[in-house]
């Protein structure tokens, strides 16, 4: 990533460790801002206007497919690529997989990714997502 | 079917009129088949035919009327030892083959070895409790064969678990039947094979070992193929069986068999034989145990149907358990990796507030994991408490310490208020404290980070056998529509966080401490939950 283009990502999960764990991967070429809940990410998007959420799917009150569609719906947000990540397996539970929630929402999010979380693999679809934007 | 009708005569003597042909016609005409030269009697006066009901006796607009057993009747089924009466004609009903008359049972004399066996078909046996002539029966009197059916009923009525029901069943037949071993046999589901479900044999009160029993296959065989119930006074002289393996080596003098009949198919069989000369069979006896397969094969059929559903609900609860588990796990597993990479990170750079950090997330987690294992085992395993006496204010104060530096923390006040007037309980201390933690994890996880608040109170009210362990936090509340749902396992509203077993545990504990929860929560406000437990071991 080039110097002077570093790109602010929001990270929701109600776990530190989880959120620690995402920053610990993107910290050096990202600028990380975090969120523990759905209601903060979602003030914090209208707030700090990232370039990429990256959003848990299990969280109490308000889950992260509940935050993915108010962000879809609101005009404001609705640019922000996510990518979603689950530690249930896409379909069973509360896993809708990527092209269910397409169905399900009119939109999909732009990558679904599984816990425990490849560190690898995180950088490259963040890395994939914020240069599709571009 | 096959059978006769016994005319009585004046003088005692009687006459007899063989049932082969259907239908059989009787009246004082000659082209009857049955000719009744007495004037009481119509020209065509009845008919006797065989249908699907079996043998039934037809009134044929006579004068003066056919009775059956002193009931007039048009039409009406008629079964062995009937009294049919004509006018002054009076028959004696007779629907099994002549040989097979009560009276004519060969007795098990060991000069004559007489050949005596029976094998009857459903239709010929179509008996009920009131058919058994009592004096029949070789053990047992009217009075013992109502009873016998009344019991039989209630096993039914009962029987969830088909070992209890079959054992129910054979020692309810041995009390009845002076059989010396018996069993029953079910098809196995895949290869049809009869195998032995339960068994006993009178002189070991209950043997409950299926290998135990080796039984006359032939006899079994012969029963099941066919569908008949069979009796054999002394199988190693009957032609059929007597040259059967089994049978001699095993010397079997009287062997019984019916089938077990399911919905579509004979799904196994009851079988029970002597070996002592003195005890014999009787046809009453074969038709007891023929009313008892006759009764138990549906119910057997029941059972197993309630069994396969049983185990496709146990499965579905393993598997959603099983799914329940794996989330926990990879939540667990991912904070793991998280501090593993963070720790590498920082050994890479040199840099140690990184690996601090690693390794705080790493030691966090694998104590997640930890706890997680014992909850399972907790929650996997019915058990009793152990008791002891122990001071019920250090059990929660351990267990406040323990929380104390987490809540401060996440900015949470964690209080502690103990009756000092409690002193020792007798519980299962460290039981109750995995309870307590459990609780207080759950309250200080309720609460916002900052200004939450978790108070844990101790209370013996006065004139009660209880004292109550209070944990009141100021959280999130919880969900009307989720409180029934709690103490489910694998249900959890924490997220990743929870592993939907803590809460289990807690009630499972409880309760195996004969004790209540009692739960009290407004959304938005907070949650009370107040835990009852006996002062003392609670007496069986």
């Amino acid at each position: 990533m080039q110097e002077g283009v570093r790109k602010r990502i929001l990270v929701t999960d109600d776990e530190e460790d989880a959120r620690e764990f995402v920053r610990a991967v993107l910290e050096d070429d990202f600028d990380i801002i975090t969120a523990s809940n759905g209601e903060e990410c979602l003030d914090m998007a209208r707030r700090e206007d990232p370039d990429l959420i990256i959003l848990d799917v299990q969280m109490p009150v308000m889950g992260g497919i509940d935050v993915f569609v108010a962000l879809k719906k609101d005009d404001q947000l609705h640019h922000i690529p996510v990518i979603m990540l689950t530690g249930v397996r896409e379909k069973t539970g509360v896993g809708l997989s990527k092209e269910e929630m397409g169905d399900c929402f009119g939109e999909e999010p732009n990558d679904y990714l599984e816990k425990p979380l490849e560190p690898s693999l995180l950088y490259d679809v963040v890395c994939q997502c914020l240069g599709d934007r571009e | 079917m096959q059978g006769r009708l016994v005319l009585q005569r004046p003088g005692g003597t009687s006459l007899s009129f063989p049932l082969v042909q259907f239908p059989v016609t009787l009246g004082r005409e000659a082209s009857n088949d049955i000719t009744l030269s007495d004037h009481s009697v119509s020209r065509r006066h009845a008919r006797i035919v065989s249908d699907d009901q079996g043998v039934v006796v037809e009134d044929l607009g006579s004068s003066n009327g056919t009775f059956l057993n002193g009931n007039k009747v048009a039409s009406s089924v008629v079964a062995d030892g009937d009294l049919l009466r004509l006018g002054n004609c009076t028959f004696n009903v007779e629907l099994v083959q002549p040989e097979v008359k009560r009276d004519e049972i060969p007795r098990m004399d060991s000069s004559t070895w007489d050949l005596s066996t029976h094998s009857l078909s459903p239709e010929e046996l179509e008996v009920e409790a009131t058919g058994i002539s009592a004096a029949g029966l070789t053990g047992a009197s009217t009075g013992a064969v109502l009873g016998f059916f009344q019991q039989a009923g209630r096993i039914l009525e009962r029987a969830f678990d088909l070992d209890e029901l079959l054992s129910g069943i054979l020692d309810l037949t041995f009390q009845m039947i002076p059989a010396d071993r018996g069993c029953i046999l079910l098809a196995d589901a895949t290869t049809g094979e009869m195998e032995i479900q339960a068994s006993r044999t009178r002189e070991e009160e209950a043997n409950d070992s299926l290998e135990g029993m080796q039984i006359s296959r032939t006899i079994l065989d012969y029963a099941t193929r066919e569908g008949r119930a069979v009796l054999t006074s002394d199988a190693t002289t009957d032609d059929r069986f007597g040259a059967a393996h089994s049978v001699i080596i095993q010397e079997i003098r009287g062997a019984m068999c019916v089938p077990l009949r399911g919905r579509e198919e004979i799904i196994g069989a009851i079988y029970v034989d002597s070996k002592i000369l003195s005890h014999k069979f009787s046809i009453d006896d074969l038709k007891l145990l023929f009313a008892v397969g006759a009764q138990i094969g549906i119910a057997v059929e029941n059972t197993r149907l309630y069994d396969a559903n049983l185990r496709a609900e146990r499965l579905a609860a393993v598997g959603q358990a099983v799914a329940g588990l794996g989330h926990c796990i990879k939540n667990i597993l991912n904070g793991m990796e998280g501090g593993s990479f963070i720790l590498q990170k920082g050994i890479d750079k040199q840099e140690e507030p990184s690996i601090r950090k690693g390794w705080d997330i790493l030691s966090r987690n694998s104590s997640r994991l930890k706890d997680l294992v014992l909850d399972m085992l907790a929650y996997s395993k019915p058990r009793e408490p152990i008791y002891e006496m122990v001071e019920a204010n250090s059990v929660v104060e351990d267990v406040v310490e323990l929380l104390q530096e987490r809540a401060n923390g996440e900015g949470k006040i964690l209080q502690f208020l103990p009756d000092e007037a409690l002193g020792e309980v007798e519980i299962d201390g460290k039981s109750i404290y995995r309870c307590v933690l459990n609780l207080l994890t759950n309250a200080i996880d309720a609460c916002p980070d900052q200004g939450g608040t978790v108070r844990v109170r101790t209370v013996r009210p006065d004139e009660e056998d209880r004292f109550q362990i209070i944990v009141a936090d100021n959280g999130c509340g919880i969900a009307e529509e989720d409180l029934e749902k709690l103490g489910r396992a694998f249900f959890s509203t924490k997220g990743s966080k929870g592993t939907g077993l803590g809460l289990s545990v807690s009630y499972k504990i409880v309760s195996e401490h004969k004790g209540e929860v009692l739960v009290h929560s407004k959304q938005g406000q907070g949650t009370t939950f107040t835990v009852a437990l006996p002062l003392q071991r609670p007496s069986e």
